[in-house]
């Protein structure tokens, strides 16, 4: 029975020929570049969409700087500049305004008996002070220095300055055979120290009835004026507010012989 | 031979870069310039619009001044000087005051007097010690009286609705024992006076 192992009658199936597998490789190059390739046009879409959108921004951003200078009045500017340019000059006028009475009341504190002034110049410097040119006459050498003494330890007046002295021979004259000494002085008074006050006291001499009644004026304002007293003379001595102390000035004196 | 996938895929790798270095890099310089301009132009819309809320503040101020204060203001510093008004004004407060009015002139006007009072050309700008250019009008009265009459009269002009600035004072002892003071005395506005030279030319 040597041929019973070939006479199966089962069929032998053809021994199957082993299968090649093929695999297929993926190279990282390729999926480098397509992906490369696909960002770059995502990002090309996407930068010309986003240029577009801040190119109307900037157009938006325009037109609001544009309604709002357009917001801008010119004619408000001006009236608001010019008012306080106004305003500006009167306070600095106010800041400056100086009370006169202030240096006639140093001039009078710092006047001895002795001395009378004659003539009487006063300058203003601006806004820095008053310059008081002034002629005084004394009667001999001792009052002459007290005078100066006195004016420059007033302390109002900041700077005194003999510029001329002159001795005059009044013998001729009434005073019986004395010497005279006429000084030619120059005053400083600083305005810090003859500010304007509204609040100061007013001292103010009573007027006749005539000028009382005079016509009234639309500008003057808080004037002495309307009292109705009568004054005996242009001498008169009212509203003097010197003191008796010894060197205060005569203003009797000074009223009735100079100033 | 060159497989068809490497040339491939070289050329979307240099197209890419071509794209990127053409494109969208100057596009994104671009993109930054604007965004600086947007910057700028918020700036100065806000700068502006700080401006404009100013200025509005500023005019509601002025508006609630009231009527007499801005009266007074302008009293005190008119646009403009209405000399024959200032010389008239001058001429009641030395009556008030006690004194012997003798001549008021202004440096405008030419008036033949008998006394020999200095007439001043004025109008000319000025600055006060704080730089602002004020316009002058210069004023020259001569009084008689005594010295508290003329201590008087300076003391009323310094009490003046409108500043009354004495610059100068002279005073001299006359016959009879009166004092003869010459004041010039100096007022301001706030505009220049109006120039009549070439009028009508």
């Amino acid at each position: 029975m040597d041929g019973s192992s070939n006479s199966s009658f089962i069929p032998k199936r053809n021994p199957s020929r082993p299968q090649r597998v093929v695999a297929k490789q993926v190279y990282l190059f390729t999926v480098i570049s397509y992906v490369v390739f696909v960002a770059t046009l995502v990002s090309a879409v996407g930068v010309f969409f986003y240029e577009h959108y801040i190119d109307k921004q900037v157009v938006k951003e325009v037109e609001a700087l544009d309604a709002e200078i357009s917001r801008f009045n010119e004619a408000d500017m001006e009236k608001v500049r010019s008012f306080d340019l106004r305003l500006e000059k009167a306070w600095s006028r106010l800041e400056h305004s100086v009370s006169l009475a202030t240096v006639f009341k140093a001039l009078e504190e710092a006047t001895v008996r002795t001395a009378q002034i004659k003539t009487l110049t006063l300058e203003r410097m601006g806004d820095q002070g008053f310059k008081l040119t002034t002629t005084i006459e004394t009667n001999d050498f001792d009052s002459s220095l007290f005078q100066r003494e006195m004016y420059e330890q007033n302390g109002t007046i900041d700077h005194v300055e003999i510029v001329d002295l002159d001795i005059q021979d009044t013998s001729s004259e009434e005073s019986g055979g004395s010497s005279g000494i006429l000084l030619s002085a120059v005053l400083g008074v600083p305005l810090s120290a003859a500010i304007y006050s509204p609040d100061a006291p007013v001292e103010s001499v009573p007027l006749t009835n005539s000028a009382a009644e005079s016509s009234e004026t639309a500008s003057s304002s808080e004037a002495g004026t309307g009292e109705g007293e009568e004054v005996g003379s242009a001498d008169s001595e009212a509203a003097s507010d010197t003191d008796s102390s010894s060197g205060a000035p005569d203003t009797e004196a000074i009223n009735e012989t100079g100033l | 031979m060159i497989p068809k996938g490497l040339f491939t895929q070289l050329l979307l790798i240099i197209v890419s870069v071509a794209i990127v270095f053409t494109y969208i890099k100057p596009t994104f310089t671009s993109i930054g310039e604007t965004q600086d301009k947007i910057v700028r132009y918020q700036a100065e819309r806000g700068k502006v619009q700080e401006v404009n809320a100013e200025l509005a503040r500023q005019v509601a101020l002025l508006e609630n001044i009231s009527a007499s204060d801005n009266r007074k203001l302008l009293t005190y510093m008119p646009d403009h000087v209405d000399e024959m008004a200032v010389m008239r004004d001058l001429h009641t407060i030395s009556n008030n005051a006690g004194t012997i009015f003798v001549d008021v002139t202004s440096g405008d006007l030419e008036k033949p007097t008998t006394r020999s009072s200095r007439q001043r050309t004025t109008e000319t700008p000025a600055e006060d010690s704080d730089g602002k250019k004020l316009y002058q009008h210069t004023f020259v009265l001569t009084v008689d009286g005594s010295y508290n009459q003329i201590k008087n009269l300076v003391s009323t002009l310094e009490r003046n609705e409108y500043p009354l600035e004495v610059k100068k004072l002279d005073i001299i002892t006359n016959e009879g024992g009166f004092l003869s003071a010459e004041l010039h005395i100096v007022t301001y506005s706030h505009l220049p006076p109006v120039e009549t030279e070439n009028l009508y030319e």
